[in-house]
C-alpha cells in the first residue's frame, strides 16, 4: 500500500539519521564529562583555561543529544508512535512540575527552618526547572513506552 | 471500541507483521490495535477496511 500524504506528516521531527548522531553524542557526554572533572579536581591534562569551555561544550553536547534522540523519527514512524510521544510528553510534563513545585516548597521550607541542605535542593530546583532534565525525563518514558509494546507484540505471533 | 482485526487477521492466515507490512505501520500498532489499547484513525481504520474486503464498521464497534 503506497504512503499517502495524510501518512507523512510528522514533518516536525528530524530524519532518523539524527537520533544515531544524538546517541553517539550522548555517549560522547560522560567521556567530556570525565574530562572536564580530571581539570576541575587539579590533575591538569588541559589548561585550566578550557575548564569553562569543556564545561560549554558538554552543555551543548548534552542539548543537542537530547534534542536529536528525542525528536527524531523512529525507523518507520506511525500514528501509534506518535501517541506513545504525546503520552509521554505529558506524563513528563506532570512530573517536572510536580518536581519543580516540591522542591522549591522544601527549598523554602528549608530556608524558613534553618534546615541544612538547602543549596542542594536549590540546585535539585535548578535541574527540575532544566529543559534539558525535561527531554531526557520524555526520552526515557518514551523509549520505555516503545520497549514495553515491541517486547508485548513480540510475545504474540 | 472493539474490533474484529485478529479474527480477519486469523482468516487469511496472517501475521501481526504481514498486516503491519501491507498497510504501512508498525507491529506494535497492530498489536495496541487487536488488544484495544490505541483507536486508529479514520484513513488507518479505511486502510485496513480496504485490506480485508470489509467495512470499517464491520471492523470495529462501539
Amino acid at each position: 500500500m503506497r504512503k499517502t500524504k495524510a501518512m507523512n506528516k510528522t514533518t516536525y521531527l528530524l530524519p532518523h539519521s539524527f537520533q544515531r548522531i544524538g546517541w553517539a553524542l550522548l555517549i560522547a557526554c560522560p567521556v567530556l564529562l570525565g574530562l572536564v572533572l580530571l581539570v576541575f579536581n587539579g590533575i591538569k591534562l588541559i589548561p585550566q583555561s578550557y575548564s569553562h569551555f569543556g564545561t560549554l561544550v558538554l552543555y551543548i553536547a548534552a542539548s543537542l543529544s537530547a534534542l536529536f534522540v528525542g525528536l527524531s523519527e523512529e525507523k518507520q514512524e506511525d500514528e501509534f508512535i506518535q501517541s506513545l510521544r504525546l503520552r509521554s510528553i505529558a506524563n513528563t510534563a506532570w512530573i517536572c512540575f510536580i518536581l519543580m513545585i516540591v522542591s522549591a516548597m522544601a527549598v523554602d521550607i528549608c530556608q524558613a527552618f534553618g534546615i541544612s541542605g538547602t543549596n542542594a535542593l536549590r540546585y535539585c530546583y535548578r535541574v527540575f526547572d532544566s529543559i534539558i532534565f525535561a527531554f531526557f525525563l520524555y526520552i526515557v518514558i518514551f523509549r520505555f513506552r516503545l520497549y514495553k509494546y515491541r517486547k508485548e507484540a513480540g510475545n504474540e505471533e | 471500541m472493539k474490533n474484529s482485526i485478529r479474527v480477519e487477521r486469523a482468516r487469511l492466515r496472517i501475521s501481526q507483521q504481514e498486516l503491519a507490512d501491507a498497510i504501512c505501520v508498525t507491529r506494535q500498532t497492530i498489536y495496541a490495535i487487536e488488544n484495544d489499547k490505541f483507536i486508529p484513525s479514520t484513513e488507518l481504520a479505511l486502510r485496513m477496511s480496504a485490506y480485508f474486503g470489509k467495512t470499517v464498521n464491520d471492523l470495529f464497534s462501539l
